[in-house]
């Protein structure tokens, strides 16, 4: 007698790191790159304040469902660190000047 | 689009909204109700504001004048105006603010006191007072008296919880929406061709998945707008603010705000000129022909260098306002949006950000249309949820037990159902607590009737033996509450149809109306209901061996 | 006027349901197109430009969902 088992294929590989990376990581680069990008933005004074914090929806989504789909997750955690490292230093310079 | 990519992005879609759909319910449930909280709530909710007359400028020229004779000079800093009904605030309300603190007290070397303030409160009708208060500006606010109309609001703003856990909820629910949406356009890609399709005869699967789609997609824009404002506004304060202030403001966000939105210190020229607060008022109602004045800031009361702030709403704008005045003249010098006068494109943006959220930028027309435009963000999560459910129940291998998804089915039915009876039972609580009890803050304390109802029918629905008899027995209990409002109404306001015309209560009254034909059809359509059997057609999921995680 | 904006705009999406689906024939979007166009104008006499762009989509959203959820009932399709 045979017996047939089901196998659920996961959609997604490494999905703590996925989860982590989706929802955690992507708020952190995301809330961090504000800062940072009222440093680089070629705008006024108050369009640099306020264009970083109506485009932080935008980039938090963004950098949520790249987390979920890119084909390895240390793809979404290397960008996200790369963000978040590039945007604190702008600040820290920014800052020191 | 790969096949994988599209699997990914389902994945992704059904679990956001399994873990949020009952949280943005509540959210889109109350949102819709706050829609009406500033305005017509509130007048049902206080029949002391129900066809109010406009206040004569002059009484408030006199009052303030009467008044700032009471007070010691320091308090004549800034003089704050509430006209009763047209804020957040019932009565017609006068604050005298030091608003560089107590000058008697030792202040640090570049560093003020905090605000403080004398509050009189004036009976919208016999302009009595009613009540003075002393304390720091933000205890003055807080303390205020406040109903179910403020309570809904502030509900649906922060679910209760405060700063900065109440708003972060909310921005973040904000965020997953906007996720949900993002994932569910890419993975419905047959979008536009079936934007018409709705299919509720061949079974429940078919329906609930057809009316997912046809919320979905119609409300596309509509629910873009509301997740993107929404998270912006839960966030604002507590994230976005103190980020952006990091670099320019050291971190302050009180620094930055007062920054870009203060208005200018008048300095002062200790000259003696009265300051026209009547013709202002006059001048600021007439500017166009719906304006809305609802406060005055006077810098400077009663010296030549005085200057006014008049916060107005409608017109040519969509949103809120403010006129500057001259305040020895009464001479207006400008309008402006309270962002779009930094200059820029972004100003305006955020200007728009709390019209386009709650919908008051064109009077009950667009309120209405924002109402039910809101329910059906509200249904869109719930036919997610159920269409989930079945999906999972009637599935050839079913992730979970039967007992799994009867639990979550029943949280649903008491969340949600919940919180439809918790809302609706505001309306009479809110009159009893008023009319009835010794409370004058009936906000502070029919929270207890809310939170206890929302609670009781979620146990109910947790341990009753049929969950779908439950749900019809919810929705008998909405359609009795919705039923009796119209005669809580007439019971403590004796306004009712018959004197509508001689009483001018139309909002009211309207409400009323509106509660009555909801609940009555609502109890039509409950008899009515009998579940059908499943035939051929079923909606399936892409693909039934992959859907898990 | 705003009633008027309102069934011009029901009656341009009733031209682009052809039971219960996107219409693909191009004489019936032209038509609805310029029906939707006079009632924006419409709209916008009456609230203003900006308002009436945001009240038309709004509408529009509102309209095409009732009508597609009543559709069945109303006899739009056969089903």
């Amino acid at each position: 007698m045979t017996t047939t088992t089901h196998t659920r294929v996961s959609v997604f590989n490494a999905i703590t790191s996925r989860n982590f990376a989706g929802i955690l990581m992507a708020f952190v680069t995301s809330t961090i790159m504000i800062p940072g990008m009222t440093t680089y933005l070629p705008l006024s004074a108050s369009d640099q304040i306020a264009v970083p914090i109506l485009l932080f929806p935008f980039i938090w989504t963004g950098l949520c469902i790249y987390s979920y789909l890119a084909t390895k997750v240390w793809h979404a955690w290397t960008l996200m660190a790369a963000l978040t490292l590039v945007h604190a230093a702008l600040c820290y310079v920014a800052l020191t000047s | 689009m790969k096949i994988k990519t599209i699997k990914k992005l389902y994945t992704l879609h059904s679990w956001v909204g399994i873990i949020t759909g009952i949280l943005l319910f509540v959210i889109a449930f109350t949102g819709a109700m706050s829609v009406f909280g500033r305005g017509e709530l509130k007048l049902w909710a206080n029949p002391q504001l129900r066809a109010l007359p406009l206040i004569p400028s002059e009484r408030v020229e006199q009052l303030v004048l009467d008044y700032s004779e009471k007070v010691a000079l320091h308090y004549k800093e800034e003089v704050l105006i509430f006209l009763p009904g047209t804020s957040f605030l019932n009565n017609l309300t006068i604050v005298f603010e030091a608003h560089h603190g107590d000058p008697t007290l030792p202040q640090e070397a570049g560093k003020h006191n905090p605000a403080i303030g004398v509050m009189f409160e004036f009976d919208p009708i016999s302009h009595a007072l009613i009540n003075r208060r002393e304390g720091t500006i933000t205890e003055l606010f807080e303390h205020r008296e406040t109903d179910m109309a403020d309570f809904i609001v502030d509900f649906h703003a922060d679910l209760h919880l405060g700063r900065p856990i109440g708003l972060l909820t909310t921005g973040i629910l904000g965020l997953t929406m906007m996720l949900s949406i993002v994932t569910g356009i890419f993975i419905h890609r047959k979008i536009i061709r079936q934007i018409f399709t709705f299919r509720p005869r061949k079974n429940i699967s078919l329906l609930l998945s057809d009316g997912h789609k046809v919320i979905g997609v119609w409300g596309l824009l509509f629910n873009s707008v509301i997740a993107f404002t929404g998270a912006f506004l839960g966030l604002a304060v507590v994230v976005l603010l103190p980020a952006a202030a990091f670099v320019s403001f050291g971190g302050d966000q009180e620094k930055l705000v007062e920054t870009f939105t203060a208005m200018p210190e008048v300095v002062i020229l200790d000259v003696a000129q009265p300051t026209q607060i009547s013709k202002i008022i006059d001048n600021a109602r007439a500017l166009e022909s719906d304006i809305v004045l609802s406060s005055l800031t006077i810098q400077g009361y009663g010296d030549k260098s005085a200057m006014v702030y008049a916060g107005i709403s409608g017109g040519d704008s969509m949103a809120g306002q403010t006129a500057v005045y001259q305040g020895n003249d009464g001479v207006l010098l400008k309008t402006y949006g309270n962002f779009g006068r930094l200059g820029g494109f972004s100003g305006q943006v955020l200007d728009l950000m709390f019209s386009l959220h709650f919908g008051n930028f064109g009077g009950i027309f667009v309120k209405v249309i924002w109402a039910f435009l809101g329910l059906g963000t509200a249904l869109l999560p719930l036919t997610g949820l159920m269409l989930w459910m079945e999906r999972g129940v009637n599935a050839a291998n079913p992730k979970y037990s039967a007992k799994t998804y009867q639990r979550f089915n029943r949280l649903i039915v008491g969340g949600c159902g919940g919180i439809v009876v918790a809302t609706l039972a505001l309306f009479p609580s809110q009159m009893i607590f008023k009319y009835l009890t010794a409370v004058s803050d009936v906000g502070a304390v029919i929270g207890w009737v809310f939170f206890g109802s929302w609670l009781a029918t979620i146990l109910w629905a947790m341990v009753s033996p049929c969950e779908k008899k439950t749900a019809k027995h919810i929705g008998y209990l909405t359609a009795a509450l919705l039923i009796s409002i119209m005669p809580t109404n007439i019971f403590f306001s004796a306004s009712h149809l018959f004197n509508v015309f001689s009483n001018g209560h139309y909002v009211s009254v309207g409400i009323d109306v509106i509660a009555l034909l909801s609940g009555s059809y609502l109890i039509v359509k409950l008899k009515g209901y009998v579940p059908k059997q499943p035939v051929n057609e079923v909606a399936t999921p892409l693909n039934d061996t992959t859907e898990a995680i | 006027m705003l009633l008027l904006a309102s069934i011009l705009l029901i009656i341009s999406l009733l031209i682009v349901n052809e039971n219960g689906q996107l219409s693909p024939q191009k004489f019936r979007w032209a038509a609805a197109i310029a029906i939707l166009i006079v009632s924006g104008i419409l709209f916008a006499q009456e609230l203003g430009t900006l308002r009436a762009v945001f009240v038309l989509l709004a509408m529009g959203s509102l309209l095409g969902t009732l009508m597609t959820l009543w559709q069945w009932r109303i006899n739009l399709t056969r089903s």
